[in-house]
């Protein structure tokens, strides 16, 4: 799927979520242009589709279209500092869509993470009703229904079979865990941070002197 | 350290006393979020299997019952447990959980091993690009097509200070794909056992969990050893014919097309003042400060955290790669190991840096050029000078 120009311009006049707001999250997020794209065999295989019922995943916006940034240390990097911090935070340019990823401790998955992101909200926007997360979500509205029938039936079932039933209901397509933070929800986000820094008014990683 | 206001500590304890835990090394909510969703996520994938089996034996209710809440308690028991180590003792979280992702593989850590670095995985991103974009140009290594497939040679990589094996086997993954007929030929050398032992178990392991081209039949392509790149026998054994069956099966024949290395490259000084606290409580210092007596041995003129690149030119005459990274503290270190590298006897005809993020467009006040005598040499990329980059013609 590619956005145009001027489905982009009516996107964003939709939208009021997700800007990037104030400019004290310059100081410690530096946004930057980031041109390459994860894709073929560099692409972490998190994000395959795995039933055949569900519409194919979106495809993410062309790179040029993307602003990518991660937080960076001010410290010395490399072998001198260990950190765990492996955050991604995408703008799609044309809407101002704003996407974070900290699901993994894999910067490069959660880059590809935060892509498969952008497009399903982008494939929402568009398509509404229609995209793949509606149809993803109606289908587990579904399933999460019968399954409160089915745990009635379960405990008869354990002692027929002795075995549990594992629930899996949840786990349809494994980017459950992934965030996305918009709106309100980011703003509230970057205060924490912000407070967490006024703790730490230092390099974060810098050892006791 | 700034003490952690107990306001703030308490704040994370109303959301869950892991939190508070984690709080002293992870230093901010996030993280620590971060951290114990993580710390979570490996109890529960751990203990999942075993308890299973105890359930399916008897058919009772109660006996499940009994079977859940313990798995329960086992389960918040060991997450605790673990966020302790992290948060009380500052044991970094790689080792806690005994991994790191590194691209597509996932890298075990342990201790005496060093944890394998986000700049690392960057600068080997950006490295395979180049390779692929070389061997698509047809320049490398014949990768099958229309060729008979037995004509393709196999894509020759040496990493040296191998560690973990993170390097290696991070550009096998990422070039299989464009290796069809051949394939990789990789030899790395660490001369601390533990990490020699913990490269062959990486390989074995991603090899497992197919993120690694398969070896062809019979043949062993990925080999890590044991040896101290200072010694001199380990050095005459470079200069072996591969053909020749008393080399001991090495495949090692120059010329080669990659040669990598992370070695130490931190000043004592450097590993006093600016490492993290879990880096030097936990982390090998053999694997982050070159040694004294190196420097006073063989190299004499130069600054004691750069004797490896000393060694690592001298290697890579006799090995003549097509293309050669080194990881370097920062620009200034990588300036000197180009000072170096431009008396190499024979010219290389490319030279870089490379900073952290080698494809993000520089920042304001970020130099894109440094001088060496009267060479310009383009820096790529933002953030700290983190490679030295040097290409041979074919
Ligand atoms: C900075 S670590 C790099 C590990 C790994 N390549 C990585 O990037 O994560 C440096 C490695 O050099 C090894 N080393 C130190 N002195 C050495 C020597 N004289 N010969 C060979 N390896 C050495 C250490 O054991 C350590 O594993």
């Amino acid at each position: 799927m590619t956005i145009t120009t001027a489905t982009a311009r009516m996107l964003r006049s939709v939208l009021s979520v997700g800007r990037l707001s104030s400019s004290p999250r310059k100081l410690h997020v530096s946004s930057l242009q980031h041109r390459r794209h994860l894709t073929g065999s560099n692409a972490p295989g998190l994000l395959k589709n795995r039933g055949s019922t569900m519409p194919p995943r979106p495809k993410p916006p062309p790179a040029d279209e993307i602003e990518e940034s991660f937080l960076k240390g001010s410290g010395p990097g490399g072998q001198k500092i260990n950190k765990t911090n492996s955050a991604v935070q995408l703008k799609h340019l044309p809407t101002g869509l704003v996407i974070k990823s900290q699901a993994t401790r894999s910067r490069s998955q959660n880059r590809t993470i935060a892509r498969q992101l952008l497009a399903d909200k982008l494939d929402d926007l568009a398509r509404g009703g229609e995209s793949r997360n509606a149809v993803v979500g109606e289908f587990k509205r579904k399933k999460k229904a019968s399954s409160a029938k089915k745990s009635r039936r379960k405990y008869r079932k354990l002692e027929e079979e002795g075995s549990r039933q594992q629930d899996d209901e949840e786990e349809v397509d494994g980017i459950e865990e992934a965030e996305e933070k918009q709106g309100k929800g980011q703003e509230q986000d970057q205060e924490e941070s912000n407070e967490a820094l006024a703790e730490m008014p230092n390099d974060l990683d810098r050892p006791q002197k | 350290m700034p003490r952690l206001r107990p306001s703030f500590i308490r704040r994370a304890h109303n959301i869950s006393s892991h939190l508070a835990t984690l709080l002293p090394a992870c230093r901010d909510l996030r993280s620590a979020q971060n951290e114990l969703r993580w710390i979570r996520e490996h109890v529960s994938s751990s203990l999942a299997p075993a308890h299973e089996h105890n359930v399916t034996s008897r058919s009772c209710v109660t006996k499940t019952a009994v079977a859940v809440i313990k798995k329960h308690l086992d389960t918040e028991v060991q997450i605790d447990r673990l966020c302790r180590l992290r948060g009380t003792r500052g044991v970094p979280l790689q080792y806690v959980l005994g991994s790191q992702p590194f691209g597509d593989l996932d890298i075990r850590c342990r201790p005496g091993v060093l944890i394998p670095r986000p700049e690392t995985e960057a600068w080997v991103f950006h490295l395979a690009d180049l390779v692929r974009n070389v061997i698509a140009e047809g320049a490398l290594s014949r990768p099958g097509g229309d060729v008979d497939d037995r004509t393709a040679r196999p894509l020759k990589i040496v990493d040296l200070c191998s560690g973990s094996g993170c390097i290696a086997l991070l550009l096998s993954s990422l070039l299989r794909s464009h290796l069809r007929g051949s394939d990789v030929d990789i030899r790395g050398f660490d001369v601390e056992p533990r990490a020699v032992s913990l490269a062959k178990e990486n390989l074995a392991y991603n090899l497992r969990r197919r993120v690694l081209p398969r070896p062809r039949a019979g043949r062993q392509n990925v080999v890590f050893e044991k040896a101290d790149i200072f010694s001199e026998d380990w050095l005459a054994s470079l200069h072996h014919d591969p053909a020749d069956p008393n080399a001991g099966g090495s495949k090692l024949g120059a010329p080669i097309d990659i040669f990598v290395s992370n070695p130490p490259y931190i000043s004592m000084r450097g590993y006093d003042c600016d490492t993290g606290r879990s880096v030097r409580n936990y982390e090998p210092r053999l694997a982050l400060v070159p040694h004294e007596s190196l420097r006073i041995s063989s190299f004499a003129d130069c600054a004691p955290e750069d004797v490896f690149y000393a060694r690592l030119l001298e290697v890579a005459e006799i090995l003549r790669p097509k293309f050669v990274v080194l990881e370097v503290g920062d620009l200034a270190q990588a300036t000197r190991v180009l000072e170096m590298a431009v008396r190499a006897p024979r010219p290389w005809i490319t030279m870089e840096v490379w900073r952290d993020w080698p494809d993000m467009a520089p920042e304001e006040g970020e130099d894109q050029v440094v001088r060496i005598g009267g060479l310009q040499v383009p820096v790529r990329g933002s953030g700290h000078g983190r490679t030295v980059f040097l290409q041979r013609g074919a």
